[in-house]
């Protein structure tokens, strides 16, 4: 008999499922809204629980699903990343949620809106799903029940901008999950196995060998470009900007904060569990990862400067920040690694706020969503200001906030020993440009939402006077936490970053 | 490897050879396409290489489909072939299904909007639209 | 617009009205906006900036990349295929133990003589899970996008709609609806048939519920919308769907909180070959049969009608 919480990834993954299909009966929006939020707010509750039992102990379990064991039946593992990064998913997407209301409102029309929350409790299970999964074929299954729900709530503000962004993303993903699926049939037509731990060892016993070399690399390859396509690394990131820029701002928040970091999680499971760091730098899929990261950090931010669209630009930055990522990751270090994690982190909790916020500072002046007529924004809406210049200086790398310690501590991970010179300055050289180009773009926004002067915003010469807007307390609420968070962990790295250091050496 | 040898193994895995090929025809016609019905379309050429490629992983020269004839008798693996690559198509297929009917309800949607189904036709007028 | 050196433009930045790449746009967008568009004027009128000269060579360009592309990818792809084990050789890799237990064990482990339906429904049940609810959510994104709402359909539409119904009903094919009266007992049957032995033969669920949808579907062509609504409408439908999922859901929860928790299952698996027996198999098929049959019906009416 096992102890009672390591149901709890399981019993996660089947209440966020089973509310979602219940939903479907649920016409009134509200309470549909109601039943989503709360039965996320209990997942969040039972990850943080496993989290808590996993990190003290420093263990992880093997949770099978059904009575048989490993590479017969699907099987779900749980270690303190896993259990973290579900929890995080769990209050990102209820904040973004709770964040986005009146912007959700005003988008969704009111007989469509519990099929949004469908949308979002499956999004819910298969991002726990992800996290949790030690099969390659489940986590399949449920990149494609992530694509469908991400793709129906980028369509949900129902205007030909955004089924247009809905079709592209669609497209994009389908390519990504089709090289994937290809990727793990040729895997299993190789070693004869799908989950993770049988794997692992067919996987060692086969890499040296001259005959099946070749094809392992063509599958390490395949898997990493179809997770890349679907997480919007550089060259694939064409469909992201429309996308997030175009839908209503929960989904916009929960696609950059949760979505993304979903089919990365499954990549640093698969690089870690069925290959290693090691054998992925040698196959040549390491260095990769590594060159485009770098690539994406200073072409995201470039694209980010151009942009006068506030989402937009948000969502370029996105493409920067999902650079960082897989910067840590190409790495092939635990360091690397963990760094990649906290960035996951760290990025989950802000990307939101500056989506919300954003939303927020759009909300009060007249739905403008040019900066140009953001222009003093921030005292209409103080709240929404505040979220948007914690969450700018955060990604710029202000000390005490997290996008700092980031920056930190995938600057060591690249010094560490062991690492190649060209490597060493090609991440301190991206590290150090991206941050100058974040400067460039957040700084601006931020000093244009607090202006004081007195002139016509709208584009016809409508003025917003202050006091005239006020944000509903859903929204205060969900700011004031993303912003505590953000702040938590750009003050907390030290402990934080050791349990992850731990956790990546128990993935 | 000799050419020769190359040859011989690509005829020999016939199955795995033309889902390759349909694979990347899909692949191209998904991204190069401008038409987004094609797109659809080449969308399930891709997904059928995949079950065509898992398929033939799964078959076993001169084994039986795996549905046991007389369960008094325990079976035996030497006699029925591979179950589980079925198991996976089937998955797949449902997948795949699902995901046609979306992507031809966006396309039908876009075609009453723009009258077009030129993706780049139908760009250019959405974001003419914008703001 | 004009020109200024750097040190009024980094007041300008300072002060929050430019951004540092670009000349303050705000201003010089103004006027474009006021302007109301002619709508969709040079798309009808053919020159479009894709069919200038320019448009052209980018396009040849294009076909270019992509045809090399192609070949690159295949090339890779096909040298894959190379290396692979070869095809039919019971030597190969998946040959495993895995694959052993799934044949020797299944009917005595799980009960159903069908082994693919042992494992997509009980040994690897949650990805078939997973599975049926990426066909419920397909079924509501469909339903979210082509449900008749103010966003999606004008009024011109609805009348339209209307017409091509009165149409329908007026010059309903008498051959189609004598063959279809004839023939839609023995379509219903055959799809419950083949979806209460899923466990002893070829089918189940996914193939089955497709037979009942395909049956449903004749049944609207041949009698017309109202037929079928008196006895398949929107509340049938949701309930009935719902219920399905729920079903399945319970079933596959009880079996993996059971199994992974080593209690004892008592879901008696029955005689192996005889049509109650497998366990929850039986169950699940006529679940997901139920489901998938809703969803087929329902892309095609939502395709067609926009309304269920």
């Amino acid at each position: 008999m096992r102890p009672f919480y390591e149901n709890f990834p399981f019993f996660c993954i089947f209440l966020t499922m089973l509310c979602g299909i219940i939903t479907t009966l649920i016409h009134d929006g509200k309470k549909a809204r109601y039943v989503t939020i709360i039965s996320l707010f209990l997942c969040a509750a039972m990850n943080a629980t496993v989290f808590i039992m996993t990190a003290v102990k420093g263990v992880n379990f093997t949770y099978t699903m059904g009575a048989f064991p490993a590479p017969w039946g699907n099987e779900l593992r749980s270690g303190p990343i896993e259990a973290l990064l579900a929890t995080v998913f769990c209050l990102v997407i209820n904040f973004s949620l709770m964040g986005g209301k009146k912007d959700l409102e005003l988008d969704v029309l009111p007989e469509k809106k519990n099929m949004y929350y469908i949308m979002m409790d499956l999004l819910a299970a298969s991002l726990f799903a992800l996290c949790y999964t030690n099969d390659m074929f489940t986590g399949y299954v449920f990149i494609e029940i992530n694509t469908i729900a991400a793709c129906s709530i980028v369509m949900a503000k129902d205007c030909g901008q955004t089924i247009v962004a809905t079709i592209r993303y669609l497209i994009m993903s389908l390519v990504g999950s089709g090289v994937y699926l290809l990727g793990i049939s040729i895997l299993y037509s190789i070693t004869g196995h799908l989950l993770m731990p049988n794997l692992f060892t067919a996987v060692n016993d086969i890499i040296f060998d001259p005959q099946l070399r070749y094809p392992l690399a063509v599958v390490a390859g395949m898997i990493c470009i179809g997770l890349t396509v679907k997480s919007a690394l550089f060259p694939f990131h064409t469909w992201l900007p429309s996308a997030h820029g175009s839908a209503t701002s929960s989904s916009s928040a929960v696609l950059s904060g949760a979505v993304l970091k979903g089919y990365i999680i499954l990549l640093i499971k698969i690089v870690c569990r069925v290959f290693t760091p090691r054998d992925i730098s040698y196959l040549g899929a390491g260095y990769i990862l590594f060159i485009l990261g770098a690539a994406a950090m200073i072409y995201g931010s470039i694209w980010a400067v151009r942009e006068t669209h506030a989402k937009r630009m948000i969502a370029y930055s996105s493409v920067a920040q999902i650079g960082y990522i897989y910067l840590g990751l190409g790495l092939c270090t635990t360091a690397g690694i963990a760094a990649a994690v906290f960035q996951i982190i760290a990025h989950a909790f802000t990307k939101p706020l500056l989506f919300v916020s954003a939303g927020g500072l759009i909300d009060a002046s007249g739905h403008q969503k040019k900066l140009y007529y953001l222009r003093g924004a921030g005292w209409r809406c103080p709240s929404a200001g505040i979220g948007f210049t914690v969450g700018g200086l955060s990604m710029v790398g202000l000390p005490l906030l997290a996008g700092f310690v980031t920056k930190l501590v995938l600057g060591q991970a690249a010094l560490a020993e062991g690492i190649p010179q060209w490597q060493m300055i090609t991440a301190l050289a991206a590290i150090g440009i991206s941050s100058l180009l974040n400067a460039w773009y957040y700084l601006p926004a931020i000093l244009q939402i607090w202006k004081t002067e007195d002139e016509p915003l709208g584009p016809n010469g409508e003025v917003y006077s202050e006091g005239r807007y006020t944000p509903s307390r859903p929204f205060k609420v969900a700011v004031a936490c993303m912003c505590l968070l953000v702040l938590i962990l750009g003050c907390a790295a030290r402990p934080l970053m050791n349990i992850l250091i731990q956790g990546v050496g128990l993935l | 490897m000799h050419l020769s040898e190359i040859l011989a193994t690509l005829a020999a895995n016939r199955f795995a050879t033309a889902s390759a090929i349909l694979f990347v025809v899909g692949m191209a016609g998904m991204i190069f396409n401008r038409n987004l019905f094609k797109k659809v379309v080449a969308m399930g050429f891709m997904d059928s290489a995949v079950f065509l490629f898992l398929t033939s992983v799964g078959f076993v020269e001169g084994r039986l489909a795996p549905i046991v004839t007389d369960p008094s008798v325990p079976a035996s693996a030497e006699v029925y072939s591979n179950p589980l690559p079925a198991g996976l198509v089937l998955t797949g297929i449902v997948v795949s299904v699902s995901f046609t009917a979306f992507s031809l309800a966006l396309t039908m949607r876009l075609y009453k909007k723009y009258h077009s189904l030129d993706i780049d036709e139908i760009m250019m007028k959405s974001q003419r639209n914008e703001d | 617009m004009k020109t200024d050196n750097w040190f009024q433009r980094l007041v300008r930045w300072t002060n929050g009205d430019s951004k540092p790449l670009h000349e303050p746009q705000a201003h010089v967008e103004f006027p474009k906006k006021e302007t109301p568009e002619a709508p969709e004027a040079p798309f009808e009128k053919g020159p479009s900036l894709l069919k200038s000269s320019a448009g052209e060579i980018t396009n040849f360009s294009l076909m270019v990349v992509s045809m090399f592309c192609c070949g690159v990818l295949i090339l890779v792809l096909l040298l894959t295929v190379a290396y692979l084990p070869r095809f039919g050789s019971s030597y190969n890799a998946p040959v495993n133990e895995v694959s052993q237990r799934y044949v020797e064990q299944g009917v005595q482990e799980v009960g159903a003589t069908n082994l693919v339906t042992n494992i997509i429904l009980v040994y690897r049940g949650f990805d078939t899970y997973g599975e049926s609810c990426v066909l419920f959510l397909g079924a509501t994104a469909v339903i979210m996008l082509m449900a008749i709402d103010r966003n999606n359909t004008t009024k011109k539409d609805l009348e339209e709609l209307e017409e091509t119904e009165k149409m329908e009903s007026k010059n309903r094919n008498q051959i189609i609806r004598h063959v279809t009266m004839i023939l839609m007992p023995i379509i219903f049957l055959y799809g419950l048939y083949i979806l209460c032995n899923g466990h002893l033969s070829p089918g189940g669920g996914f193939a089955g519920g497709s037979i009942l949808g395909g049956a449903l579907i004749l049944c609207e062509t041949a009698f017309g919308v109202k037929k079928v609504h008196s006895f398949f409408n929107h509340k049938v439908y949701h309930i009935i769907k719902v219920g399905a999922l729920i079903l399945y859901a319970v079933l596959i929860c009880y079996t993996i909180f059971v199994g992974a928790n080593g209690l004892e299952n008592i879901i008696p698996l029955g005689k192996p070959g005889s049509i109650l027996s497998a366990g929850i198999i039986l169950p699940i098929n006529v679940a997901v049969g139920l489901e998938v049959a809703c969803t087929m019906y329902a892309f095609y009416i939502y395709f067609g009608k926009g309304n269920l």
